[in-house]
């Protein structure tokens, strides 16, 4: 082999690659001589070296903690469910981008990924308990509160589940009327004491567009949060406000 | 070219793809005790937990892009595994806490392009056996015995370099053999 030839130094990097022993220098080097060449890599040597990891594996696989098993089983019982209460998403193009926030450690990779695509995909809703359990199993300080309904509102109850960590959260909501979105929304305040509690976070716009059962919604704050300490829903004009007059609070959620 | 002998009318990856009631379990029960092991050879700390949880995320992800014609399932799994594995030792060791979780780890699509070469056992230790005894060497401190390639210079005497270089070289060839060994439509990207 010449290791001077670029399609063999491409090969041979390929195969640090596989190995996972590439300098920083070496995968910048990879990078830059598949575009010369105008290749791209493929899984052969990866396949071939995680085959090679596996014999010893296979020959004394251990079991898993009992704990993990019951994580992994939990997290699957979350998928492919059918959906029980439709999922209602604020009517901010931002809140995709909370959903896409870096996330800031490992603990909750596996369930994140699930949850985010739960809460991206219409066609597979999650009924909230679910969703619920989901978001609970990827932050163990998640703040969640009870909503109560106010004045002409007073049926509407729920719950709100918020999570710091991963800067995502939902609603699940019950009893709030359908509204007519050509006339009025409902719109999601959140009070954070880290910024100015006279002007709440703005958490995005919403419609209830049946009465009867639970709904999700998705939280769809256009401000990183920390420890909000209360959220409250009004109902305003069509497209949501800056700033709410608070004329026709719904509901309350606080500590 | 005959069907690989792990190709069955339905894996529980297929399944999995399907969106089938329960398939993503039963592959966390086939698989887990696997996935479990390779990842304590390489992460055995408190994130081996939390890896091996991302970790089946991401066979969920991807179960769709398994081809039976290309590797066995714990091949598949296996290379998911293991390359996520290694992938979270070089981030720690570069920016430890500070860096932002990819949730696309970085290998290429297998079904998409991998070559069809043979993974199975059989196949791998024939071909194995072709090679010079000081490269099984190295593979068996490598790949069996889990010895880092600083581990594998301490043993040997060779420079570390060299270990790395042999590594490579030594995965290659074996490659090249088991290419040769057989398959008739081995899709030649290089």
């Amino acid at each position: 082999m010449n290791p001077s030839d670029p399609v063999n130094r491409y090969n041979e990097l390929l195969a640090g690659r596989a190995l996972g022993d590439l300098s920083l220098e070496e995968e910048r080097e990879l990078a830059l001589l598949g575009k010369q060449l105008g290749i791209s890599p493929d899984a052969e040597l990866e396949l071939l070296a995680g085959a090679l990891a596996l014999e010893p594996v296979l020959q004394r696989p251990e079991p898993m903690p009992a704990g993990l098993a019951a994580r992994l089983h939990q997290q699957a019982d979350m998928i492919g469910l059918p959906g029980g209460s439709p999922i209602i998403y604020p009517q901010v193009p931002a809140w995709k981008n909370i959903l896409l926030h870096p996330m800031t450690g490992w603990a909750a990779a596996a369930a994140v990924v699930i949850l985010s695509l739960v809460l991206t995909q219409t066609e597979a809703p999650l009924p909230p308990e679910q969703a619920a359990a989901l978001l609970r199993s990827v932050d163990k300080d998640l703040i969640e509160r009870r909503f109560v309904g106010l004045g002409e509102f007073k049926q509407a109850s729920g719950q709100v589940l918020w999570s710091d960590a991963q800067q995502r959260g939902f609603m699940i909501l019950t009893g709030i009327p359908a509204n007519d979105p050509r006339k009025a929304q409902y719109q999601l305040w959140i009070v954070d004491p880290t910024r100015d509690s006279d002007a709440p976070v703005d958490g995005g716009v919403f419609d209830i567009p049946r009465n009867g059962s639970p709904v999700v919604v998705p939280i769809a704050a256009k401000l990183a949060l920390s420890n909000p300490q209360a959220f409250v829903i009004t109902r305003e004009h069509p497209g949501g406000v800056v700033k709410s007059k608070q004329e026709h609070v719904v509901a309350l959620a606080k500590n | 070219m005959s069907t690989p002998a792990h190709v069955t009318s339905k894996t529980v990856l297929t399944r999995v793809a399907a969106g089938e009631t329960g398939a993503m379990n039963v592959c966390i029960n086939l698989y887990g005790p696997i996935v479990w092991t390779l990842v304590r050879r390489y992460v055995n700390n408190t994130s081996s937990e939390d890896l091996v949880q991302e970790i089946f995320a991401e066979i969920w992800k991807k179960a769709a892009t398994y081809d039976p014609a290309i590797a066995s399932e714990s091949t598949f799994i296996g290379m998911i595994a293991r390359r996520r594995a290694i992938d979270f030792i070089r981030r720690q060791l570069r920016s430890p806490g500070l860096e932002p979780l990819e949730v696309e780890s970085s290998f290429p699509n297998p079904a998409l392009e991998a070559s069809s070469i043979p993974y199975d056992a059989e196949a791998l230790k024939s071909s194995l056996e072709t090679l010079p005894e000081e490269t099984r060497k190295l593979f068996h401190l490598f790949f069996y015995e889990g010895f880092t390639h600083p581990e594998i210079a301490d043993k040997t005497g060779l420079p570390l370099g060299t270990v790395k270089t042999r590594l490579r070289r030594g995965l290659l060839a074996l490659r090249d053999r088991l290419r040769r060994a057989g398959i008739t439509n081995t899709k030649t990207v290089l």
